[in-house]
């Protein structure tokens, strides 16, 4: 299968700012986070790969193509920027088919996608109202309305959580798992790393401009093996448990809290442990009531590579 | 060891008195309106025109002198030149009850045409984006929601112009003046034109208020200091040509009403008004033979001061109403 | 293209330049008024060439200008402003196309209203040189609106800031000063050849002293060079365009 996105030493300066920084990388189609925190390059990655800046040094391209200066190319992109803005003067319905048509669509077919597009986000209700009356929420959706009426094969969201209601977040986060599922590629840029997470697996970490890691989340804290992961485990007869565990598994360290009931166990090799714990258990005589892993999720990782350096 | 408290620490000294408030609109408006390079040029250029006033000052100073028998130098020629060649030489031959009309002349041209224009481009620069930048970035919200009433609100952005027009205006007026008695015979000169600092101030105020409050009161009406800019403008340059148009008219000539369309003509006839230069036109006009003095064309306005000034105050009036009705917009349910 | 141009349309319709357009042209037709209501300047020929030369100065050359520097400079700016932007680079239309689209509507947008209320002028002053004249003097409109609307895009598109008074700097020094000069400097000036339009259509007594100022190109020269000053602007805007990066402010 040929590659989404290809980046080859892609760097981009603003003045002596560097916005990315040599990043080379080849992303598949699938969905996919964008995570990073504010200044990270989130914002200057997805401008590049969507035409709207130039590499400083290396290339980048997409579906195989450059896409600085080719319009074609936004056929099969949809892109939803972070900024709040709009033709506020302009209904919901007016602005989604304007772009709609700007895409190629003819006059007919652009009105009948908007509004289908538009009631598929949940904007039907308010589709006819002018943009300029909406809430945050209805804005939101409208903007992720006009990045898919032309049904594009990459669809690239940049922040589209950001503002929005839980209501709004869980319809969109139910929107992109939908569009995943359909076969859609979807590259959704963010710094809130549980939200994404609902969303995918697959993550492309950035920071300071360049790439940290990219691939599954599970994949990527197996390999951080300097890092132990942290199990915790919610038990009677704690004391008991911990001296066995310390005894016949590969644990590298035990914290005990017995006010709690818990157990916190540090282990480079968590299937190892995992696939122990039961018999151990049984032999302690102590009684798991819960198993945790606290950072065998994107929080823990994130924080890991950022701060290995 | 104590456990020192390291939260927030209520200010237990005295708060700046209410009336002072807006000058901290004020400061930051001038501090964030300097970061502009071509203001800061603007501001230098300013002085060019005192490499002129300055020796023209001394010229007249000079030339009545009675210890120098200078009626054929230099700096005679350069006085005749500005004044006219009757009204130079009677002012030579009586200094003493000329100096403060030739003074009024010389200071109401500076007042009518180098700072007058500098003035407005000052503005230009300065005062479009004061309010409109707060509309845009709803920062009305941020500056109600301390002790501050419109009132002090106003105050602080209309300083902020008010301050960058009086380098270009006040200052160098002052500083000439300052120049002009130093280049002077003697101090006694201080006596002759006592009157003239206090004309300096109000011709400052003539110049500056009503086009600053106009220029404030479009910045309120929009989010994009742009059209602010454009609209004070297209107000100049519209309201200049239509002044030329109208006086061209036979049927219109003489109509003591044709100043409205110019801010800058009605600033003028003020501005005269405030320098008295009428008598010193008047007189001019009876010692040169045809009857039209050469520092009429200069200084004379036909438009009545009165009028132009009442129609200034007019418009700095309506201004303050705009500007007091969009500042209080945000607060009206 | 025309999708662009027609939300080009809507945005002019909206907000609040509507007003100062709205303004700007009936200050004209006001002024036309008071000096209709004065009576006579000086009757005959020479009465017919006064008022011929204020609505050149008053239309083609003062307010198609001013506004063409207001709606012109802001063809591309006010997207980045109001960073709307995005929606129109990333879409498949190539961004000349975009700046193409909302030149084409600028000019009708400029050109309807101010015809109208040049119309309303020359009626108010009684119709002076015919309906020749106002065939000039409309013709001489649309070539103020299409051409310094051009020159106003580039200057936009060129400069991120600062563009109203380049625009002015512009308007001051080579429409308002050198096409006064009895020089060949004055062929560098736009109103040269909108007033050499003017001449040519209507048949209008112009004093020889007059005649060295205002300008005597032909018909055809003054049409060509027109058209070619349109051309290269919007060619060289359209280029710019696609060449250059288009930022927009991130969000705090």
């Amino acid at each position: 299968m040929p590659n989404l996105i290809e980046a080859r030493s892609l760097t981009k300066l603003y003045g002596v700012v560097i916005g990315v920084n040599d990043v080379t990388l080849d992303l598949p189609p699938g969905v996919r986070g964008l995570l990073g925190p504010n200044g990270a390059g989130k914002s200057t990655f997805l401008k590049l790969i969507t035409g709207q800046l130039r590499p400083t040094e290396g290339e980048v391209r997409v579906f195989g193509e450059v896409p600085w200066n080719n319009p074609g190319l936004f056929r099969r992109i949809g892109f939803c920027p972070e900024q709040d803005a709009f033709y506020d003067f302009l209904t919901g319905l007016e602005f989604v088919t304007a772009l709609a048509r700007m895409g190629g669509l003819p006059a007919g077919e652009a009105r009948r996608r908007a509004e289908e597009t538009l009631r598929r986000v949940g904007a039907a209700d308010y589709m006819n109202r002018k943009i300029g009356g909406y809430s945050k929420g209805m804005r939101q959706r409208t903007k992720v309305a006009q990045a898919l009426v032309h049904d594009p094969a990459l669809f690239i969201l940049d922040e589209p959580l950001t503002g929005t209601d839980p209501i709004g977040r869980h319809d969109l986060i139910e929107l992109v798992k939908r569009l995943g599922a359909e076969g859609k590629s979807i590259l959704i840029s963010s710094h809130v790393l549980h939200e994404v997470q609902a969303m995918t697996e697959e993550f492309l970490l950035i920071y300071g401009g360049r790439v940290l890691a990219s691939g599954n989340v599970h994949e990527i804290r197996g390999l951080m093996n300097e890092y132990p992961h942290r199990i915790t485990l919610r038990c009677e007869n704690g004391r008991a448990l911990a001296h066995v565990l310390l005894r016949d598994l590969p644990v590298s360290g035990v914290e005990l809290d017995e006010a709690a009931g818990t157990v916190a166990v540090h282990t480079r090799d968590p299937q190892g442990f995992y696939a122990g714990l039961p018999d151990v258990a049984l032999r302690a005589g102590a009684r798991i009531r819960e198993v945790l892993s606290q950072d065998d999720n994107l929080d823990a990782v994130f924080r890991y590579l950022v701060t290995r350096d | 060891m104590p456990i020192f408290e390291l939260g927030y620490r209520h200010w237990e000294g005295a708060l700046t008195p209410a009336w002072k408030r807006w000058a901290t609109i004020t400061r930051a408006g001038v501090a964030l309106a300097f970061r502009s390079k071509v203001l800061r040029r603007l501001l230098f250029l300013a002085w060019a025109p005192l490499l002129y006033f300055g020796p023209l000052f001394f010229a007249v100073g000079y030339v009545t002198d009675p210890a120098r028998g200078v009626r054929g130098s230099d700096w005679a020629s350069f006085a005749r030149a500005f004044l006219g060649t009757e009204l130079a030489n009677r002012f030579m031959n009586d200094p003493a009850s000329l100096r403060p009309h030739v003074w009024s002349a010389i200071f109401s041209h500076f007042f009518m045409y180098s700072q007058g224009f500098l003035t407005f481009l000052v503005l230009t620069i300065v005062a479009p984006p004061l309010i409109s930048q707060d509309v845009r970035s709803k920062a009305f919200l941020l500056y109600f929601s301390k002790p501050i009433t419109r009132v002090e609100y106003l105050l602080g952005k209309a300083g902020t112009a008010l301050f960058c027009v009086s380098l270009v205006s006040l200052l160098p007026g002052v500083v000439l003046y300052a120049v002009s008695i130093a280049l002077s015979p003697s101090m006694a000169v201080l006596a002759d034109t006592f009157v003239t600092l206090p004309r300096i101030l109000t011709a400052s105020l003539v110049v500056a208020l009503p086009g600053t409050l106009l220029v404030l009161a479009f910045s309120s009406l929009t989010s994009d200091g742009r059209y602010a800019t454009f609209a004070w403008i297209g107000v100049w340059m519209l309201g200049e040509m239509f002044f030329r148009i109208l006086e061209q008219v036979p049927g219109l000539q003489g109509s003591g009403w044709l100043f409205l369309p110019s801010i800058r003509e009605a600033s003028n006839a003020v501005i005269g008004g405030v320098f008295e230069v009428d008598q010193v036109v008047a007189l001019a006009d009876r010692l040169n033979a045809s009857g039209r003095s050469q520092i009429r064309a200069m200084l004379h306005s036909p438009y009545s001061p009165a009028a132009a000034l009442v129609y200034l105050l007019g418009l700095a009036g309506l201004s303050l109403a705009v500007l007091y009705r969009r500042i209080s917009a945000p607060m009206r349910v | 293209m025309a999708t662009v141009a027609w939300l080009q349309l809507r945005q002019m319709l909206a907000g609040k330049k509507v007003w100062m357009l709205t303004i700007f042209l009936l200050l004209p037709a006001g002024l036309s008024a008071l000096i209709a209501a004065a009576g006579e300047w000086r009757g005959g020929e020479e009465e017919e060439l006064l008022k011929a030369i204020y609505l050149f100065m008053v239309y083609p050359q003062a307010v198609c200008l001013l506004l063409a520097l207001l709606y012109g400079t802001s063809l591309l700016n006010a997207e980045l402003e109001e960073k709307t932007i995005t929606y129109l680079f990333t879409r498949p239309v190539p961004r000349w196309k975009v700046f193409l689209g909302k030149y084409a509507a600028l000019v009708p947008w400029l050109a309807a209203p101010s015809l109208a209320s040049l119309t309303g002028s020359w009626l108010l002053l009684g119709r002076p040189g015919g309906a020749a004249l106002l065939g000039g003097m409309a013709l001489a409109v649309l070539g103020s609106v299409a051409v310094y609307g051009a020159i106003f895009g580039l200057v936009g598109v060129v400069f991120r800031t600062r563009t109203l008074v380049i625009g002015v700097l512009y308007a001051v020094i080579f429409e308002f000063f050198l096409s006064f000069l009895p020089a060949v400097v004055s062929a560098l000036s736009v109103t040269h050849y909108l007033r050499s339009v003017v001449l040519k259509v209507t048949d209008l007594e112009v004093p020889e002293e007059v005649l060295v100022i205002v300008g005597n190109a032909s018909l055809l020269e003054s049409a060509g060079v027109l058209g070619a000053i349109a051309l290269a602007a919007v060619g060289l805007a359209s280029f710019v365009c696609t060449r250059r990066e288009y930022v927009v402010a991130e969000q705090l």
